[in-house]
């Protein structure tokens, strides 16, 4: 009997083992990410990240930096965006199967790498918990004001994390509905608002030079740049030579979403009321009424907000931790989902005291962040790649 | 077997949802605020809070109780006082079995006595209030605005109700400016910080339909002046028309010929018009050209001997009501010059949109340039149709 349970012990023993080696012999060929999503599902995902962050950020921030030439900045923030994104589709060219987790490890080798490397994933985490914070304040404050704020993030949280745990393709599919949809509503929305409209109040451009335009450019990019996420997203790309090609498509139609909110929201409140809103655009859909039978559409613009929202932040807690699992070799990413989650929810509800503290962060520090890390650290990757001559095996 | 005991226990747990949110409303606990009038009174409290509040039951029993007691009023007007609009708001609270809710305020009304102390200590209330739209429409008043609220209006049950449709009327016929909260927070926040809302005023009618008390009724035909916040003047109902010109907004405005030339009485109807401001400035100072040009139709005409077949005679007809309207917007630039020394026609927002470097030396001293600004205005009327006659059908008239 004893014997017995010896001998099934030491089976088992053995089986595990012989399953970790084999782990540790694939470990480098095998992504833990097993999904795959085509060029359309790229463009779709990095549109709906770029512009559920930037709805709910930008607008406000820019127009109190750039004023009447808000909107003109978006167009000079789509045109940098451009050209990073050229330097990360040419680094997910260059190591291909690779996101920058695993070519930082190339490049810099296997302790250097995994210090830069734990930046990219740590940045995610940063920004899903402060974008998934700002959301449930403004559900707070425009819809369920006795709530306990805490429910709602903790809701948020919820949802995302269980999105993020089902894989890249479950949040690639949700944006190619959620995508089209946000876009055609934020276009009726606008169209919606032109009776409120005046163009004189965005008038004259450029009256203090170019300097506001040049103030609110980086602030855009800081935004924007977000998409540095498309280097995880070309590894598990079906098609990763078009990634240029997508990232392009989806900050174009970004653009034109977060430039025309601008545009619009500066002509129907005027400046001075719109760098004083917390969301521009929650406001604008309050302005819709045609006569008296289509009003109130707010909460529908809130639905699609918060369901991209909601659809973004699990990318980010997706991101973060496929990073991590590349950098410590798990075999799954997936049991770090809830507790990404938990972390992130964390630092949402206790590094702010109160909104004064959370504006302040989001509309100084974490741009100054987001450009270190989107442009600076990818640039240095760059470099070091080039100095060093490293290139990925495929 | 696990997984059914899982699936229950999943199930039961929703039921803890059932109960609903914490925010959430019943339309049975609410009183929903229709209208909404702010007023400053004397002492330690000085903001009068009226609110007009819609009375459920009697919507629903109208046919059912008719003989049952006395006629139920449609809406109930109740008022506080308080440090602040928030302040009045919660103490009005605390008298009403139920909760106040401003998510269907339609007119915000300000009485004389908050007007000329200022509107800036009750704006940043109603903006900030999450119930309260930016589509709200704003009124002035030279009484009190709580008793307008009181005050019941002919055919409508609801006193408010009729006061957004004479103000809708008001705006089609293009005689006073729609003005919603977002406009006039524009306004203040604009260049000169001038605004204008429609005046709402109780006046003394002799033929006063029948029951709506005392004679009085409620009526919108003059435009309140705001600068810096402060009611400073009120226009006169023909500067109100030259007003809707300056905005551009003089679409569906009667204009009145009186005659001038021994003839009768005729009224035209603008179908579309614009108008542009366009400022120029050079050595001797600013100056600004505005050009009305509108298409009109004929709507009434007791003139004797004009045959209105003739394009000759409608030219003489463009050409008076053209005179009429270039003295109405003479008239009002020149009291928004010298008068009332508040910029409310926009010349400094389109100096500043078209000579934005000019406007920059000007800015400061805007108030003391802005009387000096020369002006010149022309107008182009063309009188498309008669309507759906062409003579007046007087025997005789037209051989003459």
């Amino acid at each position: 009997m004893r014997r017995e349970i010896t001998g099934r012990l030491q089976e088992d023993c053995r089986r595990i083992s012989g399953e970790f080696s084999e782990q540790i012999a694939k470990e480098g060929e095998q992504m833990p990410e097993k999904g795959i999503i085509n060029s359309k599902q790229f463009a779709w995902l990095l549109f709906i990240i770029i512009t559920s962050v930037s709805t709910s950020q930008i607008p406000a921030m820019l127009v109190a930096a750039a004023g009447r030439d808000a909107w003109l900045s978006v167009l000079g923030g789509w045109f940098i965006n451009i050209l990073v994104a050229a330097l990360y589709a040419y680094m997910g060219l260059r190591f291909p199967g690779e996101n920058f987790v695993q070519y930082s490890m190339t490049i810099l080798g296997k302790y250097l790498g995994r210090i830069v490397g734990v930046i990219f994933p740590l940045f995610f985490l940063l920004a899903c918990a402060t974008f998934l914070r700002g959301l449930s304040r403004l559900v707070n404050i425009a819809f369920l004001p006795d709530t306990p704020y805490e429910v709602i993030l903790v809701s948020n949280f919820l949802v995302s994390a269980y999105i993020a745990r089902k894989g890249i393709e479950v949040s690639a599919r949700m944006t190619e509905v959620l995508g089209p949809l946000f876009f055609v509503s934020g276009i009726a929305l606008f169209l919606m608002v032109i009776p409120s409209m005046d163009m004189s109040r965005l008038k004259p451009q450029f009256a203090d030079g170019v300097l506001p335009f040049l103030k609110g450019t980086p602030l855009v990019q800081a935004f924007f740049g977000l998409c540095v996420i498309m280097a995880m997203f070309i590894p598990v790309c079906n098609r990763p030579e078009k990634a240029f090609q997508a990232k392009f498509a989806a900050i174009s139609i970004g653009t034109l979403f977060v430039g025309m909110l601008t545009a619009f929201g500066t002509g129907v409140f005027g400046v001075e009321q719109v760098k004083n809103m917390y969301s521009p655009g929650l406001m604008l859909a309050r302005m819709v009424h045609f006569g008296t039978y289509l009003e109130r559409i707010e909460i529908l613009w809130m639905v699609i907000l918060v369901g991209a929202s909601i659809v973004a932040g699990a990318i980010m807690l997706w991101a973060f931790s496929l990073g991590i699992a590349q950098l410590v070799g798990l075999q799954s990413y997936q049991p770090l989902v809830y507790p990404a989650a938990l972390l992130a929810l964390m630092f949402g509800l206790v590094s702010f005291p109160g909104s004064g503290e959370q504006s302040k962060f989001t509309h100084y520090t974490f741009p100054l962040l987001a450009l270190g890390v989107e442009v600076g650290l990818e640039m240095f990757l760059l470099l070091a790649a080039l100095v060093f001559g490293k290139r990925g095996s495929a | 077997m696990r997984r059914a005991i899982a699936f229950g226990l999943v199930l039961l747990m929703t039921l803890l949802l059932t109960s609903g949110c914490w925010d959430y409303r019943e339309t049975d606990q609410l009183a929903i605020v229709y209208a909404l009038g702010l007023d400053r009174i004397p002492g330690s409290d000085p903001i009068l809070l009226t609110v007009q509040v819609v009375t459920p039951a009697a919507g629903t029993s109208m046919g059912a109780s008719a003989g049952a007691g006395a006629e139920s009023k449609a809406f109930t007007t109740i008022s506080g006082t308080g440090k602040s609009v928030f302040d009045a708001i919660s103490r009005l609270g605390r008298k009403l079995p139920r909760r106040l809710y401003f998510a269907h305020t339609k007119i915000i009304i300000f009485g004389r006595t908050l007007a000329e102390a200022g509107l800036g200590d009750v704006m940043d209330a109603l903006n900030r209030n999450p119930e309260i739209r930016r589509t709200t429409l704003m009124f002035a008043t030279d009484g009190s605005a709580n008793q307008i609220l009181a005050k019941s209006t002919p055919l409508e049950r609801l006193p408010a109700k009729g006061l957004e449709m004479i103000a809708e009327k008001a705006k089609r016929n293009a005689f006073v400016p729609e003005v919603n909260l977002n406009a006039l927070n524009c306004r203040f926040d604009g260049v000169p910080g001038v605004a204008f809302l429609p005046l709402v005023q109780l006046v003394k009618d002799p033929g006063s339909p029948s029951g709506s008390g005392a004679g009085e009724n409620l009526t919108i035909s003059r435009t309140a002046i705001f600068a810096k916040q402060h009611l400073v003047g009120i226009l006169t109902r023909d500067e109100s028309k030259g007003l809707m010109w300056l905005i551009n907004r003089p679409q569906g405005q009667n204009v009145t010929l009186d005659g001038a030339g021994g003839a009768g009485v005729s009224a035209l109807r603008i179908l579309a018009g614009q108008t542009n401001i366009v400022p120029q400035v050079s050595e001797n100072g600013i100056s600004m050209e505005i050009t009305c040009s509108a298409r009109a139709n004929v709507r009434e005409t007791e003139t004797v001997g004009l045959d209105l077949n003739d394009p000759a005679s409608l030219k003489k007809l463009e050409h008076e009501a053209e005179q009429v309207i270039t003295k109405q917007v003479e008239t009002t630039i020149t009291d928004a010059e010298t008068g009332l020394d508040a910029d409310f026609v926009g010349f400094g927002r389109q100096l500043r949109a078209e000579y934005p470097a000019e406007w920059k030396q000007v800015e400061t001293s805007w108030k003391d340039i802005f009387p000096s600004v020369r002006f010149e205005v022309v107008c182009h009327i063309e009188i498309v149709n008669t309507g759906v006659m062409n003579n007046p059908s007087r025997p005789g008239a037209g051989k003459e």
